[in-house]
């Protein structure tokens, strides 16, 4: 009878485990359904209200996104109930997952055949996901009015190969460069003046302050915060960057050879271990130099004053476009967006566009860019919306107006990962800015031509 | 009751009984090896030579190993990532360990204390670890710079700087090289007090022990641990994964390992036949890794209990 | 004789303060893991870097743990490490009595396939382990991480088989002459014989599933599903890093573990031993 009883034990948790297995399909195990089930408590109250408003059955729709600080995640959720509130059919739950696994967890979702049901995405990428399979399309729902609220380029960007759209643009950014005020001033700089890639190098000089060996401030690095070395070829060669207009490799032409010598000049002027220093500054995330008044300058995306309001409230600061490579050449910058789409399977696609087509409506866009930093990509977000009141929003959006989001076709995909190591290497001072650009050059061709 | 069910298929000599029980004690095993071995084994193998993203199948020969050998500069990239790392990684390692243990094998003062203090860094895992050492290894103001500062040394920027990289998560192994160092100890501890008596008696000195005596005794286990230590070595996954920040094996690809590069690929760009067209080469690598093992330590080292024949 | 003993004293005094200096260098680390915790964030980015905070901040402790739902994350872990020691424990003991104490045709194949999977690194099956998980719609669910602990574990089964083969077969053999049946000398006559090779595995076990980063980062999504390894990360913010809480819940995620092992040193470094003395 005891043999019986072990074999029976061991038995029973094999059978435990396989049965868990079958029934893991909906709920996964026990578990899962109950942190679900928490998760659903904390929105139990809406649900509540809105089936009493609707006896029909509510649809519950998952929405992913990676905003998740107190100074965002908060408005993100009342963006949400605000839709909740607004209809009585859907209700949809914000789920925030860290950025560095959320896209890779998304494609998992859509192979293993439940995905979310809308998800927020980067814009460059649509048309490599649309080919991919990995996203709805929005035609059988989208109206010319909804289409035609956005300006083209980016509306451009969310269209895939076969002319159907597969998102809609939820926001965009730029870059810009952030000054100091007092700085400035203490310096006799007038921001206006800085103009060119010379006039930021002098005003760099000028606000550099060094005590024997030590550096105390840091006029400009050009490479750090969200600056790269794309940032200023981009600015330089007026918005192609690696590329020509036909989206052939062109990284050492002689233009980005200068601009990079020029961004190597600027670190040198510091010295390969200060730079080295600050750089893991930024990547250990120890304390934002520029916030605590260690740089006076710095190139950051249209979204830092939402994290400036966080660490440095008292900082007194400016924002100027990115200064031309020549006299004409223009103050382009490099941006990016997000935008928000329907992964492929998503249960109820209709129900999904609802909630993405409120989102980006003038009036939502114009709360979560108030309360979040970044810009719409909608061609009527004009001075009448809460957001542009904000002086340096305008001052901002000049910088968008030559803003220049690359949108690269499939064949490049994944380019970076190759060329970036050579970047590195001259950025960090281990090879001539040149050669690295050679070799980068090489190794992108190649990349090409065995992608195609 | 299984006893009656094998009676009822008449199944009644004694080595069919025992071999019926037999496999029904190893079942579960089975079952992992095809389900979690052999089957992935087959399927990644198959998949290898098709352009797969999870979703949709499309078979392409070779093209996906043509393009790992000949096209893939990252391929070797992280391949040779990987065993410069192993290269430094394991000796460094493996001798510190037998450092550490025969002098903890000796009896001295607060030897108990000081054999959990060297052992304590192995059971500090998970994420936390790596994580300390990104602070520790801040080139500004980090613990390691600042006591390098303290006797005049200017410290690298270890995880920014690409010919840091390595060094710096050498350095964090050598932190942990107590659970290696407890394999030798335990098996110093078998090796009889005789030995060392008769060769004190025959005027050996303290080095000429170490190296007649104790070397080729811990010899077995070093070698199992080389050859372990380079199969680990393409395990390495988490040091690239955190210490690079955003996954990609920056600094200059140095972070770039094996692993990680199979891992983006899988994972980030979906793909998956790719993946696992780079699966199998670790596999072989692996393998032809273990039959060196084995070949070699057949000749070359000496096991006390014949232990591969039952 | 005297002049020997005298050299060695010197020797032991040499060889203590080596091993004293080495001691220090491997507690500095730890110790700044815990100055760290109780900095607050101007001290952790300070230049020159201060070795004790001004003032101990033993709330950081607290806040830090409110940060994220860690008390749920822990929960979760704790679940895939009891249902991972149960299945390495039990399933690897019987698996291992099958391949020490029973005779049957095609053992020594069988096991030699044990001996090779034993150095297949994980990363060899990730992928198409994943795909086969995802395709059973496991992927968002424990069992990923669960039930390959039920399928047996090569170095767990090497390790038992090692321990059972230690136990003499006369008492097998006088136990199957009184007509018991292997269930039953596995159940009750091994059971309490291999207790100490158990322990080591189920705090091996423990050790490793407490501390995986790699599969729940890979097969958890939803953040109330997250384990503590992959909860730390929300300290790791875009751009900024709160370090002093980091380093709070990482001490926090070690201390079980530290608890166990001081509790059962005796298992931990028997297990070591069985794994290393016959390789």
């Amino acid at each position: 009878m005891k043999r019986k009883g072990l074999a029976l034990l061991i038995g029973a948790a094999m059978m435990a485990a396989s049965l868990v297995g079958c029934g893991g399909k909906d709920t996964g195990a026990d578990n899962s359904t109950k942190a679900d089930n928490t998760a659903k408590a904390d929105n139990a109250e809406n649900v509540v209200q809105e089936s009493v408003a609707d006896s029909g059955e509510v649809i519950e729709l998952e929405f992913w996104g990676w905003w998740s600080s107190e100074a965002r995640k908060p408005h993100m959720e009342e963006m949400v109930k605000g839709f909740n509130e607004s209809q009585s059919k859907y209700h949809v739950t914000y789920v925030d997952i860290p950025f560095g696994d959320i896209f890779t967890k998304n494609i998992a979702q859509i192979a293993a055949g439940k995905p979310c049901d809308i998800m927020a995405n980067n814009m460059e990428e649509v048309r490599f996901r649309a080919g991919q399979g990995q996203v709805e399309p929005l035609d059988p729902f989208l109206t010319d009015d909804v289409k035609g609220a956005f300006y083209e380029q980016y509306l451009d960007a969310c269209t895939g190969e076969d002319g159907s759209v597969y998102a809609l643009p939820l926001s965009v950014d730029t870059r810009a460069i952030y000054y100091n005020k007092a700085h400035f001033e203490e310096a006799g700089i007038n921001p206006g003046d800085i103009q060119t890639w010379t006039d930021l190098e002098e005003a760099a000089i000028k606000l550099d302050r060094k005590n024997g060996d030590t550096w105390e401030r840091i006029g400009f690095i050009p490479v750090l915060g969200n600056g790269g070395v794309d940032t200023w070829v981009i600015n330089a060669n007026s918005g192609y960057g690696w590329f020509d207009e036909n989206f052939e490799p062109k990284v050492n032409t002689d233009v980005n050879k200068e601009a990079f010598r020029w961004i190597r000049a600027q670190i040198d002027r510091y010295g390969q271990a200060k730079y080295d220093e600050l750089s893991a500054v930024f990547a250990n995330g120890m304390q934002d130099p520029f916030a605590s008044g260690v740089m006076s300058m710095l190139v950051q995306t249209s979204a830092y004053p939402s994290s400036l309001k966080q660490n440095a409230p008292d900082l007194d600061y400016g924002v100027i476009p990115l200064p031309e490579f020549k006299e004409g050449t223009g103050h382009v910058a490099n941006g990016g967006g997000f935008v928000l789409e329907i992964p492929k399977g998503a249960k109820d696609p209709e129900g999904s566009y609802e909630f993405i087509k409120y989102v980006t409506s003038r009036e939502t866009q114009d709360f979560l860019s108030t309360n979040i930093g970044d810009f719409s990509a909608r061609n009527d977000f004009d001075d009448s919306t809460e957001f542009m009141s904000n002086p340096l929003n305008q001052d901002l959006s000049r910088c968008l107006s030559e803003t220049s989001t690359l949108v690269l076709p499939n064949e490049v995909k994944g380019y970076e990962t190759v060329i970036n190591p050579f970047i590195d290497e001259g950025t960090l001072g281990l090879s001539n800015t040149d050669d690295a650009l050679d070799k980068a050059q090489k190794a992108l061709e190649d990349y090409i031509k065995n992608n195609k | 009751m299984f006893g009656k069910l094998l009676t009822k298929f008449g199944v009644k000599s004694r080595k069919g009984r025992e071999t019926a029980y037999g496999y029904v004690f190893i079942l579960p095993w089975l079952i992992g090896i095809v389900c979690f071995v052999l089957g992935p084994l087959v399927f990644s193998f198959i998949t290898s030579f098709a352009d797969y993203n999870m979703l949709k199948v499309n078979f392409i020969g070779l093209s996906n190993y043509k393009k790992m050998f000949f096209q893939d500069q990252l391929f070797w990239k992280s391949l040779g990532n990987t065993l410069v790392y192993s290269l430094l990684n394991v000796p460094l390692v493996t001798v510190g360990g037998v450092i550490v243990a025969v002098i903890l094998n000796k009896s001295i003062w607060g030897l108990r204390t000081f054999r959990t203090i060297y052992y304590l860094p192995s059971i500090m895992v998970g994420v936390g670890t790596y994580f300390l050492w990104m602070l520790l290894l801040d080139p500004a103001n980090g613990l390691v710079n600042t006591l390098l500062g303290l006797i005049g040394i200017k410290g690298p920027a270890w995880l920014t700087d690409p010919n840091w990289t390595k060094p710096a998560i050498i350095l964090m192994h050598l932190w942990g090289l107590g659970g290696q160092m407890l394999l030798y100890l335990a098996r110093l501890q078998s090796i009889p007090q005789d030995y060392y008596e008769a060769a004190s008696l025959d005027g050996a000195g303290m080095f000429k022990k170490f190296t007649t005596i104790t070397v080729p005794l811990l010899s077995p286990i070093i070698f199992y641990n080389l050859t372990i230590g380079i199969i680990g070595a393409f395990q390495v996954f988490q040091e690239g994964y955190i210490f690079s920040g955003d996954g990609t094996g920056k600094p200059a690809g140095s972070l770039l390992f094996y692993n990680l590069h199979l891992w983006n690929q899988a994972f980030k760009n979906f793909k998956t036949g790719y993946a696992n067209a780079m699966c199998w080469f670790l596999f072989a690598i692996v393998m032809i890794l273990t039959v060196c093992n084995q070949k070699i330590s057949q000749k070359w080292v000496y096991y006390e209990e014949g232990d591969n024949d039952d | 004789m005297m002049i020997k003993q005298r050299k060695n004293k010197i020797a032991d005094i040499v060889l203590f303060v080596i091993l004293a200096v080495g001691a220090v260098f491997i507690l500095f680390p730890i110790a700044w893991m815990l100055s760290t915790a109780l900095k607050s964030a101007p001290e952790v980015a300070m230049y020159p870097p201060k070795l004790l905070p001004e003032k101990l901040l033993l709330e950081n402790f607290a806040i830090a743990w409110s940060k994220a739902p860690f008390t749920r994350y822990t929960t979760n872990t704790l679940i895939i490490v009891f249902f991972t020691i149960i299945g390495n424990v039990f399933v690897n003991s019987f698996v291992a009595y099958g391949f020490s104490k029973i005779d049957f045709a095609g053992k020594k194949l069988l096991f030699k396939i044990v001996l090779a999977t034993m150095m297949i690194p994980g990363f060899v099956t990730l992928v198409p382990t994943y795909v086969i998980f995802s395709k059973l719609r496991w992927v968002n669910t424990y069992l990923p991480l669960i039930v390959p602990a039920f399928c047996g574990n090569a170095f767990h089964i090497f390790m038992m088989r090692q321990f059972y083969r230690t136990i003499p077969n006369e008492l097998m053999e006088a136990a199957r002459v009184d007509g018991a049946g292997h269930f039953y000398i596995w159940g009750k006559l091994m059971m309490p014989l291999v207790k100490p090779v158990m322990a080591t595995v189920a705090l091996i076990s423990f050790k490793g599933a407490w501390s995986d980063f790699q599969g729940p980062l890979l097969y958890l999504s939803d953040k109330n599903k997250y384990t503590i390894q992959l909860g730390l990360q929300v300290f790791k913010g875009q751009g900024y890093t709160e370090w002093n809480y980091l380093m709070a819940v990482s001490f926090l995620s070690m201390i079980p573990i530290l608890v166990l092992f001081f509790c059962f040193q005796n298992y931990f470094i028997e297990g070591m031993n069985v794994g290393g003395a016959v390789k």
